[in-house]
């Protein structure tokens, strides 16, 4: 036999051979043998996808400096080999045409001019300009006339290096993540709930439970490789059910055993009906209960975070209240029997069977279940309270903590836990749990950072007792502000410098017409966004900033399931394109500490007099400890280039990571726990915390999680302990139904809900710039009911235009789509920058976390 | 040159039918089927015909999902090189933007 193959049977084979590795199928000899060959010209590495939370693994094969491979990672436990459409493509979000290679800032005869045309400038000049308009606006306008809005697809210690250069360097809290967004109301609950951020459980759940409920969670087209995990589960394990929730039909259903579609907010009552249930069937874990939850209720009609002035605020009498009452089980019981069944099918639409079989699924005590959520609950004017319902359930059953029972926030983002969470980049966090409430943990963070205590702005303006003083001599004052606010205060003037990096605000942000776009082009503001692409926000800004995306520098990301994954710089960036990280340390040089400090505060460290950020921040003995040796060397000796360090002249993501571990080993919080730097690079993530070495899959359970004996040194394999809160219970919250914000009326007759689909991540920012993908779906349309469309005289394609309070955008329409409504609302998804769906939306919040809710506000759809 | 490789989930039982009629979709080559499963390899120059074809899996009956798992790409030709949306950015004030 001839083993002399030409290059693209080699290829074939090759991809053959690692699908059919995948799958557990055996190839024919003659392919294995070609695919045994190996192509010495391709370097192979590993590393984290850059879409989703999911966090799968690809391998990545570069050849003459440009990614020409990828494949699934076998060794990946998350993905096992498997990539989704959007991951397989990934390598090209590098390479589209468009990519930024220069700063460009609006100039007119060679000066800035907000109406100006976008001109090349070099970086010295952009961060010159940056810091004249950064250190004005702080002094003008106090702490919060300056914002800067990162990501939850930023690196971990891009996040830890914006996070000191605001709190720290510009002594301002208005640091906020697009995470705010998405994973908002999650936190909110996991802090209510349990006292500590973040899933109790794991991946591997899947592989050990018996039942999946999907709140609000198009997993299918979302989470494409954890959907072919539970598709497995489901195929292979016989007592295995699939329940699915959602306002309109999505392709979760074809695999579902009790597809449900309820209206708009009635899944509130639904989850109450479903802890009644549990208590009137008297299944309930009376142990559990008893040993580790405290029963709460939550104050009521608390508004929907619209502006002061909005009537729904005036009326609403416990306005962003949120404090929780304690309450016995007989009270707790009281609470949920008003939804009987016939109550709450009557609300919801949902019938009675299908009711009664979901919440059977729950009450058998003898059935695991694993709940998973994501923009259905946490994009909700009571995101705070449905993810703690949903808790609810699992707490009175007991079904928590233990594989296959498993309550489990998925998240949309490749880092919003491990970088926006767990770093803390939010308005009132620090790193690994601490807030900047707390006068003890923001002096933990000043000590960690070599910084005189009262450096940090506390969320009350006041240290000990006393005002902080500002650097305009003022009293800082209150100092959170949340990513809805910080539009409308550019709107309103009150924040003239907004730096976006790494995410597209600009489109998704809710309410454009009225608040986001007024608010970035006012003349008072100075707008800059870093991206790879020309975005709608980047073309919103006044100065952009091109960025360094992805494999083109040294990253670590933290998906869903706690999991940290790191990956080396594979290939360079184009032109001038630089890294979030670099920009961020890079323009810390251009501005003096006496710029931002008041002299009280310098002279409790005359030694920082005449420094910069950067040399206080980062040259700071800590961050610069770890030298660079020119090169990244992997354990089989290929070689990489680390583009920040060969720069910084120091291992800045070493030395950045290393400090950020102080806060989860020497900090007041314990259960955060990672491994070393090094160790990240040479395995497929680890998930935390990581103790002596070894990661933790199922916290709060003595036996899995090593933290629980920390603090109860006694506890029996199998014990539950909620470290999180000092009682070590975790908290049931009653929360009862409310009505949305807009529901429809006569005249706006439909319900509006956005989202996403299987091709383009998020805005379409880079999925977009793959012509594969932006094939498969060009355009958003309407996903609309044929009853609705006939009712309107439209059919499949029509071209219409979609009116709500706010504005309005035209598209066609889709009745016989993938999503399909039911009578009475519509689905819009959101990546299309040609028709911005956030003209439309309102900008609601959970009140409590903030958080917006994108899937509720009435609209009208007419012949365009 | 483009060429990737798919393992297409069906459920078991509509494993045979699904996997003939792949063999005889445009640029698809079935290399290997078992119960629940096929390895399918694609190879077409065409970026846009890869992508078509792909997604066309998704629709084959009983296919209940479509995991991508190798993807080889080199620009030996003009359809490789990457092209910006056909619809670009437009800016929200009419386009003065300027870019």
């Amino acid at each position: 036999m001839n083993m002399e193959v030409n290059r693209r049977d080699f290829i074939k084979a090759q991809a053959a051979m690692a699908a059919a590795a995948v799958a557990g199928i055996s190839l024919p000899a003659v392919i294995e043998a070609q695919a045994a060959q190996d192509d010495p010209d391709i370097r192979w590495d590993k590393a984290a996808c850059r879409f989703c939370g999911t966090g799968c693994s690809v391998l990545v094969g570069v050849k003459n400096g440009r990614v020409v491979a990828t494949q699934g990672d076998p060794d990946a436990p998350v993905n096992k080999g498997l990539n989704c459409i959007k991951g397989y493509f990934l390598t090209k979000i590098m390479y589209g045409a468009d990519r930024l290679k220069k700063p460009l800032l609006r100039m007119k005869n060679g000066k800035f001019d907000k109406n100006g045309q976008f001109q090349e400038i070099s970086w010295d000049e952009a961060f010159k300009i940056m810091a004249e308009k950064f250190v004005e606006a702080r002094r003008k306008k106090g702490p919060k006339g300056i914002g800067m809005f990162g990501s939850g697809q930023w690196t971990v210690w891009e996040g830890y290096a914006a996070q000191k250069l605001m709190k720290a360097g510009f002594r301002s809290n208005s640091l906020e993540p697009n995470a705010r967004h998405c994973m908002a109301s999650a936190v909110a609950a996991f802090i209510r709930g349990f006292g500590i951020d973040e899933p109790a459980g794991c991946y591997d759940d899947i592989e050990a439970t018996d039942t999946f409920v999907l709140w609000g969670s198009n997993m299918a087209e979302m989470h494409p490789i954890l959907w072919s995990r539970v598709t497995n589960r489901r195929l292979t394990h016989d007592k295995c059910q699939v329940h699915v929730l959602s306002t309109f039909r999505n392709r979760c259903f074809d695999l579902a055993d009790n597809g449900i579609i309820f209206k708009p907010q009635t899944d509130l009552a639904i989850l109450n009906f479903i802890a009644n249930y549990i208590i009137e069937k008297g299944t309930y874990n009376k142990e559990f209960i008893e040993k580790h939850v405290n029963f709460n209720v939550t104050p009521t009609d608390i508004g929907y975070g619209l502006r002061a002035n909005d009537p729904r605020e005036k009326k609403a009498k416990n306005r962003a209240k949120g404090k929780l009452t304690k309450i016995s089980f007989d009270e707790y019981k009281k609470h949920v029997a008003k939804y009987t069944v016939d109550y709450v099918s009557e609300l919801s639409g949902v019938p009675k069977e299908q009711l009664i079989k979901l919440a059977e699924v729950y009450a058998d005590p003898n059935r695991k279940v694993m709940s998973f959520w994501t923009m259905g609950f946490n994009q909700h004017t009571r995101g705070t309270w449905v993810n703690g319902l949903v808790y609810n359930i699992h707490l009175l059953m007991g079904k928590i903590a233990e594989p296959g029972n498993s309550p489990f926030s998925l998240t949309g983002q490749p880092s919003a836990c491990g970088t926006a969470r767990e770093v803390g980049t939010f308005t009132h966090r620090l790193p690994a749990d601490l807030v900047v409430k707390k006068d003890e943990h923001c002096k933990f963070a000043e000590k960690v950072w070599k910084l005189p205590p009262g450096t940090i702005p506390r969320a009350n303006g006041k240290m000990d007792g006393k005002d902080q003083p500002d650097i305009s001599g003022k009293p800082m004052g209150k100092t959170l502000i949340h990513a809805v606010a910080m539009h409308r205060a550019l709107h309103d003037g009150v924040m003239n410098v907004f730096w976006v990096m790494c995410n597209n605000n600009l489109q998704a942000a809710a309410n454009f017409n009225d608040e986001s776009w007024p608010g970035w082009r006012n003349p008072e503001n100075f707008i800059i966004v870093s991206d790879p692409y020309p975005t709608v926000s980047a073309i919103g800004a006044d100065l952009i900033l091109p960025t360094a995306m992805w494999a083109e520098k040294e990253g670590a990301y933290g998906n869903s399931e706690r999991r940290t994954q790191f990956w080396r710089q594979q290939v360079k960036a184009p032109g001038e394109a630089r890294s979030d990280l670099w920009q961020i340390v890079e323009f810390s040089k251009y501005v003096k500490v006496e710029d931002v400090w008041p002299a009280e505060l310098l002279e409790k460290a005359p030694e920082y007099k005449g420094k910069t950020l950067f040399d206080v921040l980062y040259k700071n003995g800590q961050v610069d400890k770890f030298p660079y040796e020119g090169k990244v060397v992997d354990e089989r000796g290929n070689e990489y280039a680390n583009d920040e360090s060969e720069y910084f002249g120091f291992y800045i993501q070493k030395g950045l990571f290393e400090e950020y571990r102080r806060f989860q080993w020497e900090g007041p919080k314990r259960g955060h726990e990672m491994a070393p730097f090094e160790e990240y690079h040479k395995v497929r993530g680890m998930r935390w915390p990581v103790i002596d070495g070894k990661e933790t899959l199922w916290r709060f359970r003595a036996g899995y999680d090593p933290i629980v004996r920390k603090y109860r040194p006694d506890a029996k394999d199998g014990e539950v302990v909620f470290y999180g809160n000092k009682d070590f219970r975790a908290n049931i919250i009653f929360a009862p139904y409310e009505p949305a914000a807009e529901p429809p009326d006569d005249e706006y007759d439909l319900w509006l809900a956005t989202g996403r689909v299987l091709e383009h991540w998020h805005s379409g920012s880079m999925t977009r710039r793959v012509p594969e993908l932006y094939r498969a779906m060009p355009f958003a349309k309407v996903y609309m009911n044929k009853k609705d469309a006939r009712k309107r005289r439209l059919r499949n394609g029509s071209k219409v235009k979609v009116i709500t309070r706010r504005g309005e955008i035209v598209a066609r329409v889709e009745t016989r789509g993938r999503n399909q409504p039911p009578e009475g609302l519509i689905f819009i998804p959101w990546f299309d920058a040609g028709r911005l769906v956030n003209k439309l939306t309102l900008d609601q919040t959970c009140p409590l976390s903030k958080e917006t809710d994108y899937k509720k506000c009435a609209c009208k759809v007419v012949k365009a | 040159m483009s060429i990737c490789s798919v393992v297409v989930h069906t459920k078991p039982e509509a494993t045979l039918k699904a996997s003939a009629t792949i063999e005889s979709m445009p640029h698809c080559e079935v290399m290997g089927a078992e119960s629940g499963r096929i390895v399918v390899i694609i190879d077409v120059r065409n970026r846009q015909k890869m992508s078509d074809a792909i997604m066309a899996l998704n629709d084959v009956e009983g296919v209940v999902n479509v995991s991508l798992i190798y993807e080889y790409f080199e620009p030996d030709d003009e359809l490789g090189v990457a092209e910006p949306p056909a619809e670009t950015v437009t800016c929200a004030d009419g386009g003065s933007c300027g870019v």
